[in-house]
């Protein structure tokens, strides 16, 4: 089977999938007569995403600009906090199950009270998207470091490596497969934390977000837009997502078995 | 120059775990400078944990393990590779030289050169998942002998391959003692590697020493098919049949 | 604080949650039963409501009556359009909206005669009319995007403010004395006056004043089940009646359903509400009249809610089958 031959059976099925939903969405839709302002069809959906293309354009880089910067954000402060827990284990003991349970906090319960503390607009997206995508990367990085072979780690001992030094050279690399799963987890529900720090502070106007315009097109009784603007919330997720397993994969194909047997087969 | 090969010694050497098992139970030994001496006997007689007590990975609970010199000229090779699956062969094998800090360039030459005595040139630039099992264990003795130990420690190397490759690995081990020249300790299952390889033979049971054996075919006469070398093979064979019975009893 | 917690919580599941225990087509024998959705959480603004509910009035009327509060992102038009509710609190241009996008509304009972919408400021703040207040660059908490925000920005321009989403909390207009968010004149300025915080208030009614609070129900129920609605609109209009008669009476019960407004609170704003409720030109509670729906109905073509040439506002008006002795409706122009 040839790599092209492959790749368009990848991207094939799920177009495929999706297809088949759209159209059985709007036949469903035309056949049962169900009212537009309940579930308004596919089409009515692209041609409200049509006319409110500069408006949606706009809300849709400014939600793209929240939730990548709390995910830039996030994934700083999760590999930098999920490191030194890793390393000291008086921390790992202590705050590793703390930071479990603050993953359930719901973090629309608590966005009332962020906004208290930053201010309205692209800061609160921000806040929002990083506390809910830092859990994630925060977990991921500890269980990687916390679960390095002990082999390893006994063959730095017999070397007689410090514990700084093991940590650069083993218990960092070995954990990066790890933390790349926790960050593309964490970029996803950046875009929904910053929907969700949108819905309680994103400035209405000229200046909307997505989040704003679900709201308006809610009040307006405007569900194709609603729907319009939730699918490009989700093109903003996959966007973030995508791009964020690009770059995992280039920083661990070199060693991922995957990626090596991979290599290997086509030699 | 490299200073002459210390004497490894260990005197009255307990190590009780938690629990109360005794795995090791007041072991004396004296290895002499230079020589090649093989552990053998059933699991669980406690010889991988006197290889440990030899390299430092553990301490003894009573008595003193001393290999006659610092910590750093004294090497292990363990039972399984233990590569860094994100490192080139070069880079793996130069591992324990960049832990003590020798710059990048000394270390790569000295890495290169091991490769090169063990017949590994060619593989330097590959990752360890694109070598076969017996080529990795070989990388992993390549690293053992990059520090130029004096003291050389070789837990079971051979336990994870096939019989050819294990005969293969087995005159590679030789080719790096006689190399090295180092005081060498090897602990193994397979009583012909045993006599094959080692000046001496001691039979372990029970976390004591309870035979202690001189090899009497002379080294460059050893044959695995000749009969003086089977006979060797034989009675250490019964040796440790004594010590299981014993053990079992 | 709880209550801003407790709204964002029902605004993510949007789920619209029952006051008393479900009775959900378990109506007693003989009863019909009758599903209403609140567009808040229980307070003073549905007091004609509890009070005909507390003192039985559905009951006689043959309703068996199940109160469900909602939220402010409780889609209440479209409940009660899908027949999932079979009364609904809304705002007049709820019902227009709808009706214009497909939806089968009619109001039959209007709870405010004036607009008590309002924004409420701190009274250290110099702003004390709406020009001034839309031509400033203050940060406002308000609906998103609402037809009153369109009319002032049609009006005053609006552009150098801030407007974000109003939750409903108070806690962000405490914290900051520049604060301004949007209000309901008998609830936020109440709760600030109760906690020693002096505030200013602008209604927003000189620019816009539809009915702010309707009852309405779908067309097919009005025209298939006529004594039923009227049943209701009369025991809801007594309910207001004695409401006012004595607010103290019925608000225990109010309070105990909403344990974040204080039964002093509600008594306040049963006293501030009343002179919006209750007709200046002496016609009963809930009364509405066409003209103030059809100028409604320019309003909203006029910031491009809904197009122009349409009609939604053509029989969005219920007349009760035995005339207008109910008090829920009046033709006078």
């Amino acid at each position: 089977m040839s790599a092209r031959a492959a790749a368009v059976r990848a991207v094939g099925w799920p177009l495929l999938g999706v297809a088949i939903v759209l159209v059985a969405w709007q036949f469903g839709v035309m056949l049962s007569g169900v009212a537009p302002y309940l579930l308004p069809s596919p089409a009515a959906i692209a041609r409200a995403m049509w006319e409110g293309r500069d408006m949606l354009a706009s809300a849709m880089a400014r939600t793209a600009l929240g939730a990548a910067i709390g995910f830039a954000c996030a994934a700083a402060a999760g590999g930098l906090l999920g490191s030194v827990i890793a390393l000291i284990p008086f921390l790992r003991r202590s705050l590793y199950p703390l930071a479990t349970v603050l993953q359930m906090v719901p973090v629309v319960a608590v966005a009332p009270l962020l906004q208290l503390w930053v201010d309205n607009g692209l800061p609160m997206a921000i806040l929002s998207a990083a506390i809910v995508a830092l859990f994630p990367v925060l977990a991921a990085t500890i269980d990687g470091q916390a679960s390095v072979d002990p082999g390893l780690r006994e063959l730095f001992k017999l070397h007689g490596a410090t514990r700084l030094r093991r940590w650069w050279k083993l218990d960092l690399p070995w954990s990066l497969p790890a933390t790349a799963t926790g960050l593309r987890i964490a970029a996803g529900l950046a875009v929904i934390g910053a929907v969700v720090g949108e819905f309680v502070s994103g400035y209405g106007g000229t200046r909307a977000p997505l989040g704003i315009v679900i709201q308006a097109a809610m009040r307006d009784a405007r569900t194709d837009l609603v729907f319009a603007a939730v699918a490009l919330t989700t093109v903003v997720g996959f966007a973030l997502f995508g791009a964020v397993s690009l770059v995992g994969w280039l920083l661990v194909r070199r060693w991922h078995a995957s990626a090596v047997n991979d290599s290997e087969e086509r030699r | 120059m490299i200073p002459a090969p210390p004497t490894l010694r260990f005197d009255c050497v307990a190590r009780e775990f938690p629990g109360g098992v005794r795995a090791v139970d007041g072991v004396t030994l004296s290895l002499s400078p230079g020589s090649f001496t093989a552990v053998i006997g059933p699991s669980g007689c406690g010889k991988t944990t006197l290889i440990r007590l030899a390299a430092g990975l553990d301490v003894p609970t009573a008595g003193r393990v001393d290999a006659g010199t610092t910590k750093r000229s004294c090497s292990l090779c363990f039972q399984d590779p233990r590569l860094l699956p994100w490192r080139r062969v070069v880079d793996n094998v130069a591992l324990p030289l960049e832990l003590v800090g020798v710059p990048r360039a000394r270390r790569h030459a000295s890495a290169l050169e091991v490769l090169q005595a063990a017949g590994l040139a060619h593989a330097s630039r590959m990752l360890p998942a694109q070598l076969s099992g017996g080529m990795r264990m070989r990388v992993a003795l390549a690293r053992a002998l990059v520090t130029q130990p004096q003291v050389l420690l070789l837990d079971e190397p051979c336990s994870a391959v096939d019989e050819f490759t294990r005969m293969q690995l087995d005159a590679e081990i030789l080719r790096a003692w006689r190399a090295c020249g180092a005081t060498t300790m090897l602990v193994t299952h397979s009583v012909s590697e045993a006599v094959w390889l080692a000046d001496r033979v001691v039979v372990m049971a029970h976390g004591r020493v309870h035979a202690d054996h001189t090899v009497r075919v002379d080294r460059a006469s050893r044959d695995r098919s000749d009969s003086a070398f089977l006979g060797e093979v034989e009675h250490c064979m019964r040796l440790l049949a004594a010590a299981s019975g014993k053990a079992a009893a | 604080m709880w209550r801003c917690v407790r709204l964002a919580v029902a605004a993510f599941l949007c789920v619209p949650s029952s006051c008393t225990e479900s009775k959900d087509g378990a109506a007693p024998a003989g009863r019909t039963a009758v599903r209403v959705q609140l567009n808040w959480v229980p307070e003073p603004e549905f007091g004609g409501i509890f009070a005909a509910q507390q003192d039985g009035l559905y009951s006689l009327a043959g309703l068996d009556v199940d109160i469900r509060k909602g939220g402010s992102q409780v889609p209440v038009a479209q409940l009660v359009a899908s027949g999932q509710a079979d009364f609904g609190v809304m705002t007049a241009e709820d019902v227009l909206t709808l009706r214009d996008r497909g939806g089968e509304l009619v109001a039959v009972f209007a709870i405010f005669q004036e607009n008590p919408t309002g924004f409420l400021l701190h009274e250290s703040n110099p702003i004390t009319t709406l020009e001034q207040l839309w031509t400033s660059s203050s940060t406002v908490a308000v609906d998103a995007n609402p037809p009153f925000v369109r009319l002032l920005n049609l009006q005053f321009g609006g552009k150098d403010l801030k407007l974000v989403p109003y939750t409903g909390a108070l806690a962000g207009f405490l914290a900051s004395k520049d604060a301004v968010q949007q209000c309901f004149i008998t609830a936020e300025p109440v709760e600030c006056r109760l906690r020693g915080v002096p505030t200013r208030v602008l209604s927003i009614a000189p620019v816009f004043n539809p009915y702010a609070a309707v009852l309405a129900t779908r067309a097919s129920t009005a025209s298939a089940n006529p004594a039923m609605v009227e049943s209701f609109v009369r025991a809801t209009s007594e309910g207001w009646r004695r409401y006012f008669a004595d607010p103290a009476k019925y608000n225990p019960a109010i309070a105990a359903l909403n344990p974040s407004m204080s039964i002093e609170a509600m008594n306040m704003a049963a006293e501030l509400e009343r002179p919006l409720i209750v007709p200046a030109d002496g016609s009963a509670i809930g009364s509405m009249r066409p003209a103030r729906w059809q100028q409604l109905e320019r309003e909203l073509v006029q910031v491009g809610t809904i197009a122009a040439g349409r009609t939604p506002s053509a029989g969005a008006l219920w007349t009760p089958p035995s005339g207008s002795n109910s008090g829920a409706t009046s033709t006078k122009p």
